[in-house]
């Protein structure tokens, strides 16, 4: 029985890893980094217009650490036409290091960080990246692409080589740790 | 040990130091949500679970003379099998609360949801009533359609039970159905190819 169990849930979950197509991924906290989330059910469920990510209890998205800068339902995440869209509901977003104000096209791999002060940054993974549509692209267009050093810590560096406002507050390393 | 001799307690303090911390980081990789160890979280998890099931079907099973009585009234004709029938109730509703508890706390886990003990005793209760049935059939189906074939019964018991439990883990979580169902399946066949000739060995020895 054993055996069978560990099989059992070892196989199923490679199979369900396996067939998953949307997963959000922490970025930070650094005690969260790496902890991949998958959202493709509540994406494509019918029942669920948008996914909300906060402070909230209820949220899918469950901010679990504390982060004061988080709201309690902070953005909304949804999907149409193949393309996972963000928009912020009560907090400021910023995807790619840039501030949004509206629904924004998401691509594979971009970063969401729940506001500029905000510890809490996270990426879309898509497996089935789709074709985007116009809107889309025309809101991915002026985006700017951003970098995380690994020296841990939500140290954001604009590519245009100004650092943005969070990489200027220094931080003891030891007490990051 | 002398009363002044203060260097053999720091010695000790820093080898319990020294265990404490590797057992607890041990601990925490092995059940890190992280990379590869959220896999093998899984896959502990299930073994675990089947432990639960053991334990339970051993020591779990309660005496309903009633359940008896009316087992070898419908079933008992020409070969009893109401015993069998009764034990494998028992073993079904084991297996379907012992894996589903543990698959639905390590999904629960690994979520980006709340977590909640509501859902996962909602996935028990299901897993229990419908373990129960799928065992009870499969030993009537090897009992009575499938004498001499006890392989395929079991084929199909815990075939289709593996897929029942890739259904349920799929109730109110991030699984979605159809994945659920594939991933059962395929869990549940290749699992009693592995289970099937450990704890049936002396069958296909003589076979």
């Amino acid at each position: 029985m054993i055996f069978y169990g560990g099989l059992l849930g070892g196989i199923l979950h490679s199979v369900v890893a396996h067939l998953e197509d949307f997963e959000i991924l922490y970025l930070s906290p650094a005690e969260f980094s790496g902890q991949r989330k998958p959202i493709s059910k509540w994406l494509r469920s019918a029942a669920i217009e948008s996914i909300s990510i906060g402070s909230h209890p209820k949220c899918e998205i469950y901010v679990k650490w504390l982060d004061p800068v988080v709201k309690s339902k902070h953005a909304k995440l949804s999907f149409s036409k193949n393309t996972v869209f963000v928009e912020p509901d009560e907090g400021e977003v910023m995807v790619n290091g840039a501030i949004i104000n509206s629904k924004t096209a998401l691509r594979d791999k971009d970063k969401i960080q729940l506001g500029m002060n905000s510890i809490s940054i996270m990426q879309l993974i898509a497996k089935e990246a789709g074709e985007l549509t116009g809107t889309a692209q025309k809101n991915l267009a002026g985006r700017k692409n951003i970098t995380i050093p690994a020296t841990g810590r939500p140290g954001i560096m604009v590519n245009s080589g100004k650092p943005s406002i969070i990489s200027k507050i220094k931080i003891n390393p030891k007490k990051a740790k | 040990m002398k009363p002044g001799n203060t260097c053999g307690i720091k010695e000790k303090g820093r080898f319990l130091k020294t265990m404490r911390s590797f057992s607890n980081g041990t601990v925490k990789v092995a059940f890190s949500l992280k990379g590869t160890y959220r896999r093998l979280n899984w896959l502990w998890f299930g073994a675990l679970g089947g432990l639960v099931s053991w334990v339970f079907a051993l020591s779990g099973k309660i005496t309903l003379p009633w359940l008896r009585e009316l087992l070898s009234a419908g079933f008992d004709t020409d070969v009893q099998i109401s015993t069998a029938l009764y034990d494998s109730i028992f073993l079904g509703a084991a297996m379907g609360f012992g894996i589903t508890l543990a698959l639905s706390i390590v999904e629960e886990m690994g979520q980006s949801r709340m977590f909640s003990f509501w859902r996962i005793l909602l996935r028990c209760v299901i897993a229990i009533v419908l373990g129960m049935l799928i065992f009870f059939l499969q030993e009537l189906l090897t009992a009575k359609v499938l004498p001499n074939n006890n392989y395929l019964g079991h084929l199909l018991g815990w075939t289709i039970f593996g897929t029942v439990i890739g259904l349920i883990c799929t109730l109110l979580s991030t699984i979605e159905l159809k994945s659920g169902l594939i991933g059962g399946l395929i869990a549940g066949i290749v699992a009693v190819h592995i289970y099937y000739p450990l704890v049936y060995s002396d069958i296909l020895i003589r076979a």
